[in-house]
């Protein structure tokens, strides 16, 4: 190994030639060429389905390529297929989303999982502590060791999860580190720090494939770009040759996208009662919000993290028990609030972890998006599979869920974006829903997806819906909602409204 | 054991219930390619079917002479028909995400009940039955306010429950068998039509209605969200909490019913019965979930897979096995169906993902 080492011409990097993937008739990767470039940030780019996943599966040993591809690492080939065992001993390192922390350990405990330091045979605590200072230290972070990995800050997370996948083994930096979308549930300055820890991991010598979908992020984050589109290489370039994000967004979906946020073509009816009334709600850290949403209005309700709007969809649907204040729909004030009696009233809610609490990862695509409407399919008590089928059909064809067609396809095998359609034509086919409060539509959605997704938000409204987008994307606030509401501390100070709202920066929630 | 929902930092998880120990595998989920999924689809959506047929197969050309005989199929269903519908009940809360190690005591309790108030109080029969049934109910609706109410492990609660049950029953009892059925109970419970003993009938009408329940009603399904997504279908509107109470409850309901069968199938109670439903009826259900519906806890799977291991007992023993390997069999089908169970999900997880 460490003969092989030495062998090794600096400055090669990673370089991938000629890589395809079939799975058993469909390919998945077309010749895939490209180079991880050592101390370089490159961004992974394209849509879900682009092939991203399946090639860093590769690389993780994970998929098997088709015959024919090669894999030098620094100047030296290395056999394919690789396995497990042999990525690592390469010096491939993974980060997933979702980190892959145990909450309750502490940061030592989670860095040195499967590798503790020992001395005389028992865990050398000190040590250990000592070596997870240092390591944060050099990736710019300075927490206390023991601390468990639940109170930590999401960014302070993300580090320890790099810090863990590049120090496994003892080693003192990777060849590769793989980022999948370590920021989808950051907010500015938190992202921020994410990316200082990215570089300092980069000065390293490591190469770094960073994946996201955030292409303003790619822009600022990054130093070459490659976009997949159907498994295979559109671009790849330097991203200081990138002219914005419109071109991302052209190669990544191969047409011209203007924007990704859609017209509106109704506002909401000034005058009209109200259909949402919010008066005063008070509990898990919201004081005293109040709020009215008219039909086919979008509102927009965002913050800083801990700012306290990500609690207010729960509060509102009675998932969280508020300690005091009311809801009413339709001016009539929902009693022994609950899931169950705020549903009833009208009232539904997309939460933001979709895989968790909005839909049912085991269950078809037919039974999530019935899931809310099933009684309409009842006759004489027994559901009448034929129309729900139908119905489903239409539905996710108007939905645009792919792959078309198979309603029976469980959830999970669905990418995110067209998981969160299904999820958004689940309220969409319910009868009676008169307000529709959304958490983080968008979060890990691509940006093909992210439209139809805001589009049909749109029509929703224009339907006569009465719209509550809780978002940390500001610029999909900005463009979609008639007003926004910033919230700081746990209450609402700021409303921007019509053209206002269109200047919404990250410096308005600082500033609210 | 396959990936489960709650990860530990997860602290979204509000429903009191845990997620079940073993989770339910996960469903299948065609790969890329359609044709090697159908087939994998196939394999493991009829494999138990297929070894329940390998099993009679087997043991008919071991004895031809005992084993495939009418009087051996006779004896076979008319002796699980109790155990198949107390399987048949314990599909609701297992769908449901909860589990129900009660309902052997359970059983034992409604038998032992209608044969004491028979026997000793000389209740009649009309109204002795109704009685166990509506208290055996009352023994689901007490699991159902530890576990929903108050929150704690369905496996705890119904360990705990179970015990208590067995002791009351022992003490009602005397610890002695009673001896004594109502006479129209008998009449019914052995009455044959076709060669068959009607709970045989029975057994086979509860499994059409469990399944048409399961898979034709709303509510049926709402049963299967709640045990494979609880807070998604908390948040989506569903009463989870009465769903599981009334989970709980049927499944003791039908355990009441099996009771009152019993009596009047062998004409007294035994107190100690509970003990000798507890592990086939488990891995009845559990091995049920892996055929027909994989990944689901299913009505006519259960039944296969009451069929599949006592079948499988009973051939052992006609081949001069010792009494002993009932339970060798019986833990290692319960073990067996459950880690099946598991490959089965890992790998339409990974084929997919």
């Amino acid at each position: 190994m460490t003969q092989r080492l030495d062998e090794r011409r600096p400055g090669g990097g990673i370089v991938l030639t000629n890589i395809s993937k079939t799975f058993v008739t469909n390919t998945v990767l077309h010749d895939v060429s490209l180079t991880f470039r050592p101390g370089t940030v490159t961004g992974v780019l394209g849509e879900n389905g682009a092939g991203k996943s399946t090639l860093f599966k590769v690389l993780a040993g994970i998929h098997e390529p088709d015959a024919g591809g090669r894999l030098e690492v620094d100047g030296v080939e290395a056999p394919l297929p690789l396995t497990p065992t042999s990525s690592a001993e390469l010096g491939f390192a993974f980060v997933h989303q979702d980190l892959g922390l145990a909450g309750s350990l502490s940061v030592t405990e989670n860095v040195f999982v499967g590798a503790m330091l020992r001395k005389h045979g028992l865990i050398d605590w000190k040590a250990q502590a000592a070596k997870v200072r240092e390591l944060l230290g050099r990736l710019g972070v300075d927490v206390d060791p023991s601390t468990p990995v639940q109170e930590l800050t999401q960014s302070e997370k993300a580090v320890v999860a790099i810090a863990r996948a590049i120090y496994a083994r003892g080693r003192a930096s990777s060849a590769l580190l793989v980022l999948d979308e370590p920021t989808a549930n950051l907010t500015g300055a938190e992202r921020d720090r994410l990316f200082d820890a990215m570089r300092a991991a980069a000065a390293t010598g490591t190469a770094i494939a960073f994946c996201t979908h955030r292409l303003d992020e790619v822009l600022t984050a990054t130093e070459q770009v490659i976009v997949l589109r159907d498994g295979r290489v559109v671009m790849d370039a330097p991203t200081s040759s990138i002219s914005g994000e419109k071109e991302l967004a052209r190669h990544i979906l191969g047409r011209d996208l203007d924007t990704y946020f859609p017209e509106r073509t109704s506002r909401a009816v000034d005058g009209a009662a109200p259909i949402l009334r919010v008066e005063d709600l008070t509990g898990a850290g919201v004081e005293g919000f109040s709020l009215e949403i008219r039909p086919g209005e979008i509102v927009g309700l965002t913050g800083l993290a801990g700012a306290g709007h990500d609690t207010v969809p729960d509060l509102i649907l009675g998932a969280v028990p508020a300690r005091r204040g009311t809801v009413k729909v339709d001016g009539r004030t929902i009693r022994a609030s609950s899931p169950t009696t705020t549903t009833t009233a009208g009232i539904a809610v997309l939460p933001a972890d979709r895989k968790r609490r909005s839909g049912i990862m085991s269950a078809s695509i037919a039974e999530n998006l019935t899931l809310a409407s099933l009684r309409r399919f009842a006759r004489r008590g027994l559901i009448d599979h034929r129309a729900e089928r139908s119905s489903v059909v239409a539905a996710m064809e108007h939905f645009d869920v792919r792959p078309l067609g198979d309603p029976d396809r469980a959830l999970q095998t669905l990418s995110g974006g067209n998981q969160q359609k299904v999820l958004i034509a689940k309220w969409a086919s319910r009868d009676g829903v008169k307000c529709l409060i959304l958490h983080e539509p968008t979060q890990g959605v691509d940006v093909g997806a992210k439209r139809t997704i805001l589009e049909h938000v749109a029509r929703m409204a224009a339907d006569g819906v009465a719209i509550l987008i809780v978002s940390s994307e500001h610029e999909e606030l900005s463009h979609l909602c008639d007003r926004v509401l910033i919230m700081r501390g746990g209450e609402l100070r700021r409303e921007m409204r019509g053209s206002g709202a269109k200047q919404i920066t990250e410096q308005c929630y600082v500033a609210a | 054991m396959s990936q489960t929902e709650t990860s530990p930092a997860s602290r979204d998880t509000t429903g009191p219930g845990p997620a079940p120990v073993a989770p339910p595998p996960r469903r299948s989920a065609p790969a890329p390619a359609q044709q090697e999924s159908l087939f994998r689809r196939l394999t493991y959506k009829y494999a138990v079917l297929g070894v329940l047929i390998l099993v009679v197969v087997v043991f008919s050309i071991a004895a031809p002479q005992t084993f495939f005989t009418f009087e051996n199929l006779r004896v076979i269903t008319s002796s699980q028909s109790v155990l198949i519908i107390a399987a048949l009940g314990l599909v609701l809360p297992f769908a449901a995400g909860e589990f129900d190690l009660s309902f052997g005591p359970m059983i034992a309790w409604s038998s032992v009940g209608l044969a004491v108030l028979y026997v000793q109080f000389d209740v009649p029969g009309a109204i002795a039955i109704p009685i166990v049934l509506a208290s055996t109910c009352a023994w689901g609706l007490l699991n159902a306010f530890f576990i929903v109410k108050v929150g704690i492990s369905s496996m705890i609660t119904t360990l705990g429950m179970g015990t208590v049950i067995t002791g009351l029953t022992l003490a009602i009892s005397g610890s002695q068998v009673i001896a004594g059925a109502p006479e129209f109970l008998t009449a019914v419970a052995t009455q044959q039509f076709l060669g068959l003993p009607l709970p045989v009938y029975f057994a086979f009408i509860l499994a059409f209605l469990v399944w048409l329940f399961m898979e034709h009603t709303p509510l049926g399904r709402y049963i299967y969200f709640t045990g494979e997504g609880r807070e998604v279908a908390r948040l989506s509107g569903l009463p989870t909490d009465r769903i599981r109470v009334f989970a709980l409850t049927a499944s003791a309901l039908l355990c009441g019913v099996a009771g009152v069968l019993n009596v009047g199938r062998l004409g007294s109670a035994d107190p100690n019965l509970g003990a000798s439903f507890l592990l086939p009826g488990a891995a009845a259900v559990f091995l049920g979930a892996t055929v027909i519906k994989p990944g689901r806890f299913n009505a006519w799977g259960t039944v296969i897979a009451v069929f599949l291991v006592v079948t499988g007992v009973t051939g052992l023993q006609m081949l001069g096995g010792a009494g002993w390997l009932e339970n060798v069999f019986n833990g290692a089908a319960l073990v067996l169906a459950v880690s099946f169970a598991a490959i089965v999900s890992r790998k339409s997880a990974t084929a997919t993902s």
